[in-house]
């Protein structure tokens, strides 16, 4: 919990005046294993920790995501997109948020609220290959309105 | 512990300050002295170039720290104010004095310290109120004053942990109370009295982690919505149930969230609370069932729509008994291996059934819906749907079925007259479902208005394919491939002349005939984007309102082909590599003359010649043969010749005549 706390303050209280990028995150630094992230939402940086820091994804993660709402929405679709040396190798694209149904607390949230999601997310992968990745993950709302979004880097060893 | 959290991210997210931009810093008109959006500008007071007229104004996202009676006091007229994360800590007395018409107050995510007694008087009928994630901690925090015509009061997200209605509590036209995801445990009837003057309220207490309400609590309460969803987390959805004995609701939502931790198990016994609760639709999306059984429905006899996504749910048992009431029934995203697991036999008064997303390869079994005379609307998609005989026997005794979505299934083969049972189908979606098909499956569709065969890898041969469809309208074919890559003149088009709206994006297609849809006559809309075509070509398209040609090949167009595009048509000619040279004028000239026409014109540029790859089509700079000056210089040489002839000759005349 303190270990989420200080990387989650760390950031947030990074003052950046003059570049037009969001600083580069780190999510986690291992010998075999290093995660980075950048927000590539123009208008703000996001909060995301992944625990632990381990290159087998089959057990249970514990992710935390702390992201400022400037719109309002019913419909949530996550869309992933996973590049080796700018060659896409795997797109995966899920529906968090409708309408009709709610499988999150978060669901149906308005502008300026603050969604918080800490908890487990099974992603079920034996080990990640040795390499470098590149992941664009993207928040999309039901205009099409871009909610979140952040580049995240997995260097592998 | 969790909201001390939350709360710590908050405040600190105020802190963010965002990366430094050279946008511009005066409001955006939205609409002309009436609608205005100052949103993220990093404004600290009201712009004075603002007119009074504004009406509505977004001042969400900027740094105004406190409201005092001055701030708003230019903006006379105002209804709708929009103040979201503004950091606003303090509303001092009147701070809305001057804006007698404000209906709409939004104070989203603004950690507030102080409320004034009269911080809200003015408005004559303040009618919304949103307080989420303010940071308040009782509901005795909210002066009262002046908040009797409220509507909606949302004080969602906060740290509140008692639900202690007052007495001077707004409920005369109270429609929305939220008060989701707050930290209430514990709620008793005197607390909650005063709502028994409301009717048809909507009461949203989501996600607090109820530990006791006071059975009774909400006795003879008449709403239209209650969402206790995520609330029965510490104790079971039994002790919910209690507190809510006596009361009449619309619709109860009682399931939970993926983020919710705690208990998500249910048994029949802790659902015998709902016969003393008079309920049209229930919710109880996320829960497992452990003793699934036709006693789990003993108390729902009375239910009108009952949804159960997610709730790992194989199977029905047979013997549940008088569900005639029940017309929608929502199984999204359980487990069942074959339809007629679900012994839909008890449930023979649905006109409305969803089993998508099924986490099992869903078996559609032979008449296992046979019962289901009145159903309109069956959504089986994305459920690994496998069928090589389909869908006589499955979909038999569906006689009134208007509406079926097979999307996103595995393989269907489609007999002839696939449809026999199902002749009043209006709408079918086939869309990324692997079809094949026997010469003419929908034959006697003849109230088919909508057809989706959109990624489906069907054969586009079979020129016999859409016959029987007299009264198709919309008909999406994206993706799918043509022989040759070619549409013929004599294709399966010939059966559908009603056809109003024709997708064929994606099909790689290189050529189309040019009488191929000739029979259309009533194509209004039609979508060849994303294809290959080389050529432009309006002739097959008489009377079409639309035309998109969008990421193709062409790059000639004849002048005659533009020219019988009607007056109110738009097309698209976006991302073609057009020729912008002196061969293409004709085309060119139209184009200037017709903007109004096309869609998209910021993308409609020049792919040839090299020299002007890449300019706007509407912004090229183009002369073919002799300008007009040149021949102007002409005519005068001309002219001038001829005169100065004729005065030579006028002169060498002359001295004939003097010399006789």
């Amino acid at each position: 919990m303190n270990i989420f706390t200080t990387a989650v303050s760390a950031f947030f209280l990074f003052y950046v005046l003059e570049s037009k990028e969001w600083p580069m995150h780190t999510i986690c630094r291992e010998p075999d294993l290093e995660w980075y992230y950048r927000s590539c939402d123009p208008l703000q940086d996001i909060g995301v920790s992944i625990e632990p820091c381990s290159k087998s994804l089959l057990e249970t993660t514990y992710v935390k995501i702390a992201l400022l709402l400037r719109r309002d929405f019913k419909w949530l679709t996550a869309k992933l997109n996973v590049f080796i040396q700018s060659l896409k190798v795997f797109s995966y694209s899920y529906s968090l948020c409708e309408p009709t149904s709610a499988y999150y607390t978060f669901c149906g949230r308005r502008k300026g609220e603050l969604v918080y999601f800490e908890g487990p997310v099974k992603f079920g992968i034996q080990t990640i290959p040795q390499g470098e990745y590149n992941v664009s993950l993207e928040l999309f709302n039901e205009d099409n309105y871009n909610i979140g979004c952040a580049n995240i880097t997995l260097i592998s060893r | 512990m969790a909201f001390s959290k939350y709360f710590y991210g908050v405040i600190l997210l105020c802190q963010v300050s965002f990366p430094a931009s050279e946008a511009a810093t005066t409001c955006r008109e939205v609409t002309v002295n009436n609608t205005y959006s100052c949103e993220g500008l990093g404004l600290t007071e009201v712009p004075e170039s603002l007119p009074f007229t504004t009406e509505t104004l977004d001042f969400s996202f900027n740094i105004l720290s406190a409201l005092y009676s001055f701030t708003f006091s230019s903006l006379g007229k105002l209804v709708y104010l929009d103040l979201t994360r503004c950091q606003i800590n303090w509303v001092f007395e009147e701070a809305f004095q001057s804006n007698p018409n404000l209906q709409t107050i939004v104070l989203v995510g603004n950690q507030l310290m102080y409320l004034a007694d009269t911080a809200f008087a003015g408005p004559i009928s303040l009618k919304h109120l949103f307080l989420t994630q303010t940071g308040l901690t009782c509901l005795m925090f909210v002066p009262m004053h002046n908040l009797d015509d409220l509507e909606t009061l949302d004080i969602g997200s906060n740290p509140i942990s008692a639900m202690q209605l007052p007495d001077s509590f707004p409920i005369k036209n109270l429609r929305y109370l939220d008060f989701q995801l707050n930290g209430i445990e514990n709620i008793l009837a005197k607390d909650v009295e005063i709502l028994r003057q409301v009717t048809n309220l909507s009461l949203s207490l989501k996600g607090n982690s109820i530990k006791y309400i006071e059975p009774k609590a909400f006795y003879s309460n008449n709403f239209f919505s209650l969402n206790f969803a995520g609330c029965a987390n510490m104790v079971d959805i039994s002790v919910i149930l209690a507190g809510l004995m006596g009361v009449s609701t619309h619709i109860l939502k009682l399931g939970t969230f993926e983020d919710v931790h705690g208990v998500s198990e249910i048994t029949s016994n802790m659902l015998q609370g709902l016969c003393n609760i008079s309920v049209a639709e229930l919710s109880l999306e996320n829960m497992n069932f452990n003793d699934f059984s036709a006693s789990t429905f003993q108390c729902m006899t009375r239910l009108q729509k009952l949804d159960l996504t997610r709730s790992n749910i194989n199977f029905f048992p047979p013997d549940i008994e008088n569900m005639s009431l029940l017309t929608e029934l929502i199984l999204n995203q359980n487990k069942f291996n074959n339809l007629c697991d679900i012994n839909l036999a008890s449930f023979s008064f649905l006109t409305h059934l969803h089993v998508n997303r099924n986490f099992e390869s869903l078996q559609m079994g032979s008449g296992c819906l046979v019962k289901l005379l009145q159903l309109q609307y069956l959504d089986l998609s994305d459920s690994g749907i496998k069928s090589s005989n389909c869908c006589s026997s499955e979909l038999k005794g569906l006689s009134n079925l208007k509406h079926l979505n097979l999307s996103n299934n595995d393989m269907l083969s489609l007999q002839d007259l696939a449809f026999p049972e199902n002749s009043k189908l209006e709408i079918l979606d086939f869309s990324c479902t692997h079809l094949q098909t026997s010469k003419s499956p929908f034959v006697n569709l003849q109230l088919l208005r909508a057809l989706n065969l959109s990624q489906t890898s069907i054969d586009t041969n079979n020129q016999h394919l859409l016959q029987g469809l007299p009264n198709l309208t919309i008909l999406d074919f994206k993706e799918n491939r043509f022989l040759f890559d070619t549409i013929q003149n004599d294709n399966l088009f010939q059966f559908v002349p009603n056809l109003e709206v024709l997708i064929l994006s994606s099909c790689e297609l290189k050529f189309i005939g040019h009488q191929a849809f000739h029979m259309l006559k009533k194509l209004k809309h039609v979508d060849l984007s994303y294809n290959s075509l080389t050529t432009f070509s309006s002739n097959a398209f008489i009377n079409t309102m639309y035309l998109n040609f969008a990421v193709n090949s062409i790059q000639i167009i004849p002048q005659e082909m533009v020219n019988n595009i009607p007056d109110n048509s738009i097309i698209n000619l976006s991302h073609n590599p057009l020729d912008c040279s002196c061969s293409n004028i004709g085309f060119i000239s139209w184009y200037k003359q017709n903007i109004n026409k096309i869609e998209d014109p910021e993308d409609t540029m020049c792919g040839t010649p090299r020299a002007v790859e890449g300019t706007k089509l509407s912004a090229l700079m183009i002369s073919c043969g002799m300008s007009t000056e040149v021949i102007l210089i002409i005519v005068l040489i001309v002219l001038l010749l001829i005169i100065a002839t004729i005065f030579v000759i006028k002169c060498f005349l002359k001295k004939r005549y003097l010399s006789i």
